[in-house]
């Protein structure tokens, strides 16, 4: 193997090399998601309630 | 002529409203007798029917009231306003790990609306009434990811108790073994346990699907692509090297006069 093919082949898998390290290493893109919650979902669902609703 | 005839119809209609009066009557009498029944018969003397008849009327009121006025009782509320917030990778590696986190926060800002950014666009949410039930209630945050296909820790329901002014947070971490789209549902539930009586309820705040992608490189997964970045970065950096064969060269000769 002569000199210069050598140099190449070691560049080509350098880069390649590097592209898998970069691409391994990068961190994950987070999604933050804020979700709405009406306050009826937070009532106690007790019997009581349902009285109340009833009656009105 | 004319006054007579006037005269007759007045008297008609007096007589005719005369008759009508008893007639209304009964009906709120029964009533007042099915809501009383036996009890307040037991007590009245035989001569005196009517007086006791009247007497019930006035007793039902004063029982029924109680009872609306307990249907009404105002339910405790929490006093602050809280918000859900999801944070998750839409994106992960295959056979890398990541963290999932869910909060159930204080809102403390008060009146300003909680707000998001997701893909570039901007999602604006409602600032939250939250019921208070504090006072009366033991409340317990839980929580759960289910998910098929990918690996999830913890896999089974989280608690973590819920007091005034404090928020909840769950953490799962989820590892996908192959490439692919897995879909699954976070389930948040608040359980409130009456402090007087043990009584338990579940109510069910939010079920947020969740779309996580798997993905890979060549068919390379995350670890299996770090191994062999590092590995040919060696390799190469060695192969690449312009003056390698001098250092192999100055490595041997030193070796050698280091053996004579």
């Amino acid at each position: 193997m002569t000199r210069g093919a050598r140099i190449v082949l070691g560049m080509i898998l350098l880069i390649l090399s590097c592209a898998l390290l970069i691409w391994s290493l990068l961190p994950a893109r987070r999604e933050t998601r804020t979700q709405p919650i009406s306050p009826a979902e937070l009532q106690l669902p007790t019997p009581s309630s349902f009285v109340i609703s009833s009656i009105l | 002529m004319n006054r007579t005839l006037i005269f007759t119809i007045i008297i008609g209609v007096i007589l005719l409203a005369g008759c009508g009066a008893p007639a209304a009557a009964p009906p709120a009498e029964s009533a007042t007798e099915s809501v009383d029944e036996a009890p307040q018969a037991t007590k009245v003397p035989s001569g005196a029917t009517e007086p006791a008849l009247v007497e019930p009327t006035a007793a039902f009121p004063s029982e029924s009231t109680p009872t609306v006025a307990a249907a009404f009782t105002p339910q405790p509320a929490f006093p602050e306003r809280r918000r859900l917030t999801l944070e998750f990778p839409p994106r992960i590696r295959a056979g890398d790990s990541d963290v999932v986190r869910l909060t159930l926060e204080v809102d403390d800002l008060g009146n300003i609306t909680p707000t998001a950014e997701m893909g570039g666009n901007v999602v604006t949410g409602e600032v939250i009434e939250i019921p208070n039930l504090y006072e009366s209630h033991h409340v317990i945050a839980e929580a759960r990811f289910d998910i098929a296909g990918m690996e999830v820790r913890p896999p089974d329901l989280v608690s973590q108790p819920l007091t005034q002014g404090t928020s909840a947070t769950f953490y799962w971490s989820i590892r996908p073994q192959a490439a692919g789209d897995y879909r699954g549902t976070i389930w948040l539930y608040l359980r409130f346990v009456d402090r007087l009586n043990g009584e338990e309820s579940l109510k069910t705040v939010s079920a947020q699907i969740v779309e996580v992608e798997a993905v890979n490189l060549l068919g390379l997964s995350g670890a299996v692509a770090r191994t062999t970045g590092v590995v040919g970065s060696i390799v190469g950096t060695v192969l690449g090297f312009p003056f390698l064969e001098d250092i192999v060269k100055f490595l041997f000769k030193r070796r050698r006069q280091h053996h004579k």
